[in-house]
């Protein structure tokens, strides 16, 4: 058991620790999250179907945990705030990280953070479909396979979510 | 700042959508497996969920059967008093 847990981290962690990073662009929570992700891999190793990849299963397992890990902090940062209104003092180590993200190249790194940051605000579908089709380079059928949709749905998220983020930019630009 | 054409959004949306292509893949921190395994190795025992749930069921089931008990003896016991008070049908005169 320990050895296929090993060499499934072999092949696998360095695309969990990248796709955690691209939902929360900060190099502390991807540990955090690959930590956790593979604490379920090993939890749950013996539930998983032989009909879907290994690969594909942990990419849902990943992304999964991505989006519940930002939507815990999320209700974290309102509570604060709502804390905050009752005169409790605002415990920064709460606030969500900056912008950590290691594969940025530098000189690209302020207009990139400007469209994660747009990214950010689209729906969890949009955010993961631009993820897994832009940056993580997977094909429409294995986007597809990975959300569990078909390929149609994923062209039609992707059609939306550059609507979305055409919408964002404006509003960006427009400050 | 002057408004830009729905033209030039979508084209900046396209270079948004270039520049997302050019992030690189990071390479893994180190550490990082063995702090998976200390966390494996220390993980605290709990109860699995299945078991959980039959506990409550289970619960739930004594407090419903509790209710229903104190329910009917209560009936019972209302029933009694109320044939205490109706007067009953008898032709008797009191100290006859």
């Amino acid at each position: 058991m320990e050895s296929t847990f090993s060499q499934l981290y072999q092949v696998h962690s360095k695309q969990v620790f990248n796709l955690a990073l691209q939902y929360t662009q900060n190099r502390e929570d991807a540990e955090e999250i690959t930590q956790d992700v593979f604490l379920k891999v090993h939890e749950k190793l013996h539930t998983h179907r032989k009909e879907a990849s290994l690969k594909t299963w942990i990419y849902r397992i990943t992304i999964n945990t991505a989006l519940d890990f930002l939507k815990a902090r999320k209700a974290k940062k309102r509570w604060l705030v709502f804390s905050s209104l009752f005169g409790a003092d605002l415990d920064f180590q709460n606030e969500p990280k900056h912008f950590d993200h290691p594969g940025v190249l530098l000189e690209q790194k302020e207009s990139i953070e400007l469209v994660f940051k747009c990214l950010n605000q689209l729906a969890a579908s949009q955010k993961t479909v631009l993820i897994l089709l832009k940056i993580d380079q997977n094909s429409q059928k294995e986007t597809a396979e990975i959300m569990n949709i078909s390929p149609k749905a994923v062209e039609s998220l992707y059609q939306r979510a550059k609507i979305s983020l055409n919408k964002l930019f404006q509003n960006y630009e427009g400050k | 700042m002057k408004q830009k054409s729905s033209n030039e959004n979508m084209k900046s949306v396209t270079q948004a959508m270039d520049m997302l292509g050019n992030i690189k893949e990071v390479e893994m921190p180190i550490d990082l497996y063995h702090s998976i395994i200390f966390r494996l190795n220390n993980k605290p025992k709990l109860v699995p969920f299945y078991w959980a749930k039959i506990a409550v069921a289970a619960f739930v089931m004594v407090i419903a059967g509790e209710f229903y008990l104190l329910n009917s003896k209560q009936t019972e016991q209302t029933r009694k008093e109320f044939t205490a008070l109706v007067p009953q049908n008898q032709n008797h005169l009191y100290h006859e």
